[in-house]
């Protein structure tokens, strides 16, 4: 059976530190473009956290909730790319190929969530972090999108790895680089189609929820609301 | 025989990249029987790049082997300076190409190695011949009963 991944969020253990932040432009090798063209709304951050302030002062309350691409099984980017850049693959990634994008930004106008980025520019890196790119990630030109890739380069070396070893992929071998750096383990990577494994039992978790579920985007990606909350 | 179709960069990069730091001659090892993943390339069934070997791995052999020629003296020379081999890569993708390339699981499908750097084992300096184009890839892929999605390679 294919894999589906997927990956749950836990809401009550997020403590907004944006350490998933940095880690996704450390290995996916994504620019800064400075403070003047992240006025114009040209930043690009993969996956974001956002802040929700709840009640008056003195008594606020300060909600974290980090969104990546959520990867959706019926996913609005799709259909409206004319280059088939953005397409759908057997294991359920909602996958962008650079190389076949030509920059029509549709793709992004559809996305009700707000996660795929346009390169307006070249990307430079101030040396010496030129030296620090992934060479497992490649660095996108402008001209084309780019979205959470759910560390696609993470899942193909697994995969290889697992197949060289004759053996299948176990839970919890892959882990995104955000799932990875959370340090209160809020981010939770895995297979869907696999029952036991720990992104399928946090799914089906009755604090459970999908972003903007009425849409009918069949979103991969959970979120696990706060038991206060829910 | 040089493929004639190989794009402008890639052609300035051949000929720069083919200014070696010695003239190997990948002919004279290969007919002693050393194959290429033994020492020289040994990553290349281990994980995605092949390798360039060190002055050291030459060194393994070469303490003993053809210690008068001129050519080995040199070398020695250079590893007794405390320097290395600034080998230049024949084969590659530009980044524009969004090629992620992994070495072990073609070798493991039993790919030759001749398949997509041509006939390395009856050069001397190593030269590109084969164009590794998307449609060289695919074929091979589809063959095989591969994945052909283009997330395989283009990541």
């Amino acid at each position: 059976m294919p894999h589906r991944w997927g990956m749950a969020v836990d809401l009550d253990r997020c403590t907004g530190c944006e350490a998933c932040v940095t880690a996704c432009h450390a290995e996916n090798n994504i620019p800064t473009v400075g403070p003047e063209q992240a006025a114009r709304g040209r930043a690009m951050h993969w996956i974001r956290v956002e802040r929700y302030w709840e009640g008056d002062f003195p008594d606020v309350r300060l909600k974290f909730r980090p969104v990546m691409c959520q990867q959706c099984d019926a996913a609005p980017c799709e259909p409206v790319c004319p280059t088939y850049a953005s397409h759908h693959t057997a294991d359920g990634l909602n996958a962008q190929v650079y190389n076949r994008c030509i920059g029509t930004r549709y793709c992004a106008n559809a996305c009700p969530y707000n996660v795929r980025f346009f390169d307006f520019f070249n990307p430079q890196w101030p040396k010496p972090l030129h030296l620090q790119l992934n060479p497992d990630v490649s660095v996108r030109e402008v001209g084309v999108m780019e979205k959470c890739t759910f560390c696609v380069q993470r899942i193909s070396a697994v995969r290889t790895q697992a197949k060289a070893e004759t053996r299948e992929i176990k839970d919890g071998d892959i882990k995104p680089a955000c799932a990875q750096a959370c340090p209160a383990k809020a981010l939770v990577f895995g297979d869907l189609n696999d029952p036991e494994s720990e992104v399928s039992r946090l799914s089906r978790s009755p604090r459970g929820s999908k972003l903007l579920d009425d849409l009918g985007t069949l979103p991969k990606v959970t979120y696990l609301a706060r038991p206060s909350d829910s | 025989m040089c493929s004639p179709r190989l794009p402008a960069v890639r052609r300035r990069r051949r000929r720069f990249r083919l200014a070696q730091p010695i003239p190997f001659p990948h002919k004279t090892h290969i007919a002693k029987g050393l194959p290429c993943t033994d020492y020289c390339h040994e990553s290349v069934t281990k994980g995605p790049v092949a390798g360039l070997p060190s002055i050291k791995t030459c060194m393994i052999c070469h303490d003993a082997i053809a210690t008068d020629k001129p050519l080995i003296q040199q070398v020695a020379n250079l590893q007794k300076s405390g320097r290395d081999l600034a080998w230049q890569r024949v084969y590659g993708y530009p980044n524009e190409s969004h090629v992620r390339f992994n070495h072990a699981p073609h070798i493991r499908a039993n790919v030759e190695c001749s398949t997509c750097h041509g006939p390395i084992a009856e050069q001397t300096v190593a030269e590109r011949n084969v164009n590794l184009t998307m449609g060289f890839c695919v074929n091979c892929h589809k063959q095989k009963n591969a994945s052909n999605d283009c997330l395989t390679c283009h990541y």
